[in-house]
């Protein structure tokens, strides 16, 4: 398969990612360059608590589950992820070097790695797409957070 | 007494009469086991001894998920919230809530290693209710005569059934682990809960209810000696209870030390302080034990009539990083409660706590 080949079928994948919605062309296409196609079989896991946060995931196709703590264990909420989501977006933040969750495929699944370094440095060529992804980001870290409260709440 | 003699469940459906021989592998293993017409194909696995994966063991996780290969299978709630990780155009089931009507073949996902290491393997039981105590307005002690007696290690629990009403629940037991006649359970009433509508309405001493353990893997072994901090939230403090009276018993506490954080929403919801009074004014030194009141300001009368205990304003995970920060390498880390709360434990003892994740302990059947 050649580059462009890979290119163009990992910007129509970033295209069809909410937090990249509305990002320009030439941007998605920088970001295209860096992400590589990945795939990965039923049961396998995409990364584990501890490991390091080096790379943020982009799902084309296929289901994971997100999993707290060790041992496979599940979470309370958001447990599946599906194609367009993006997971493991601790990569994008600089304190927190280490995955504090593991994620497992739950089929045979299609997934852009994209480095977390070198997305950061697309964004920051591209200042309007940084606040873009940058204010979703923020909007899905204040969104689980209020889930969480939220469950907390009503829990105990 | 045969595997088959020991079974505790009414059939209910048409049924094969012999155990049907069960082939699960993975893609490190396979291991055949039999499993009679009534029994979950779960429990089964376990009984066998075999390190089949699960959680709740009730049909909420999905953690026990399998690919039919062969063979005739019958489901028992096809509405269970773990068939939320299914693929049922790929004969994929949750093992806890399928039964087999021939014998049958399952493909495990990943590399599951099947060997168990279970010091005791679960088995079925019957029991008959002795006590219902009120906790509070939504909580009781439920206690049961156990035929055959339970043996369990502290931190475990079990699946309950009456033989009127499907499924099974599961509960952790509260009192001190070893072979146990009797065991003791906190249940708190669950809105449209079949099981605990019946139980707080319509249950007396002398009912009979079904069980199948221990169960669970947050096991508490004394001669481990670790220092340990817990975490629980309501119904939660059951497994707690008995990690403390197994503590207390072997004196674990004279040498190391316990952190102990019981998280209530109000001061009206909290249950079993005489009972952690007495522990922590046993190891007044080495045993703290905080209640968390998350919706509430905790009463002075509480503090006056239990001074061994602490009572705070907060949610127990965010009082354990407060206090113990900077004093938690060491620790072993054991969670209870509902998910969502064993969930942002988790997150503080990985980040904030720096545990690693094999030292943190928690089952989820809520």
């Amino acid at each position: 398969m050649s580059s462009t080949t890979i290119d163009t079928g990992n910007s129509k994948i970033l295209r069809s990612t909410a937090i990249l919605s509305g990002v320009s062309d030439p941007t998605i296409g920088n970001i295209a360059a860096i992400a590589k196609p990945q795939t990965i079989e039923e049961g396998e896991t995409l990364y584990s608590v501890g490991d390091p946060a080096r790379s943020a995931y982009v799902v084309a196709a296929g289901r994971l589950r997100f999993i707290l703590g060790g041992d496979g264990r599940p979470a309370a909420q958001g447990t599946i992820i599906r194609a367009g989501d993006i997971l493991g977006w601790a990569a994008l933040l600089g304190n927190q070097p280490r995955r504090i969750a593991t994620v497992i495929a739950l089929e045979q699944c299609r997934l852009l790695d994209i480095d977390g370094d070198a997305l950061l440095r697309s964004l920051d060529r591209d200042p309007r797409a940084g606040y873009l992804v940058m204010q979703r980001l923020a909007n899905m870290i204040t969104q689980s957070f209020l889930e969480q409260s939220a469950l907390l709440n009503g829990a105990t | 007494m045969t595997d088959a003699q020991d079974l505790a469940f009414s059939a209910s459906r048409a049924t094969p009469k012999r155990a049907a021989l069960i082939e699960v592998r993975s893609k490190s293993s396979s291991c055949t086991f039999g499993a009679e017409p009534q029994e979950p194909l779960l429990y089964a696995a376990l009984r066998a001894g075999i390190a089949a994966p699960y959680e709740c063991a009730t049909g909420t996780c999905g953690t026990c998920k399998a690919r039919r290969l062969t063979g005739v299978i019958v489901g028992d709630w096809r509405e269970a919230p773990g068939s939320a990780y299914l693929r049922p155009d790929r004969d994929e089931v949750l093992l806890c809530q399928t039964r087999a009507l021939s014998d049958c073949s399952f493909e495990i996902p990943g590399s599951v290693n099947l060997a168990s290491t279970t010091r005791v393997r679960p088995y079925f039981g019957r029991g008959v209710i002795g006590r219902i105590d009120s906790l509070t307005q939504d909580t009781v002690e439920l206690v049961l005569e156990l035929d055959p007696a339970l043996e369990f290690d502290a931190g475990q629990f079990a699946v309950l059934r009456v033989p009127h009403l499907a499924g099974y629940r599961g509960y952790s037991m509260t009192n001190h682990p070893g072979s146990a006649s009797q065991a003791k359970f906190v249940v708190k009433r669950k809105p449209d809960g079949a099981f605990t509508d019946w139980l707080f309405s319509r249950a007396r001493p002398g009912d009979a209810i079904e069980w199948f353990g221990p169960l669970g893997k947050a096991i508490f072994a004394p001669q481990e000696q670790r220092t340990i901090v817990c975490i629980a939230g309501g119904s939660g403090i059951a497994s707690i209870m008995s990690i403390l009276e197994a503590g207390c018993s072997s004196r674990h506490f004279d040498h190391f030390e316990a952190a102990i954080f019981f998280g209530v929403r109000t001061g009206a919801d909290a249950f079993y302080l005489d009972r952690l009074q007495r522990f922590a004014e046993t190891f007044p030194h080495m045993l703290r034990i905080t209640v968390a009141i998350s919706h509430d300001v905790p009463a002075e009368d509480m503090r006056e009539r239990y001074p061994s205990l602490t009572f705070e304003s907060g949610f127990p995970h965010e009082i354990a990083a407060r206090d113990l920060a900077g004093r938690f390498a060491g620790r072993v880390g054991y969670l209870a409660g509902p998910p969502i709360l064993v969930d942002v434990s988790i997150r503080m003892l990985i980040t904030q706590g720096r545990l690693p994740v094999r030292d943190i302990r928690y089952d989820k059947f809520s």
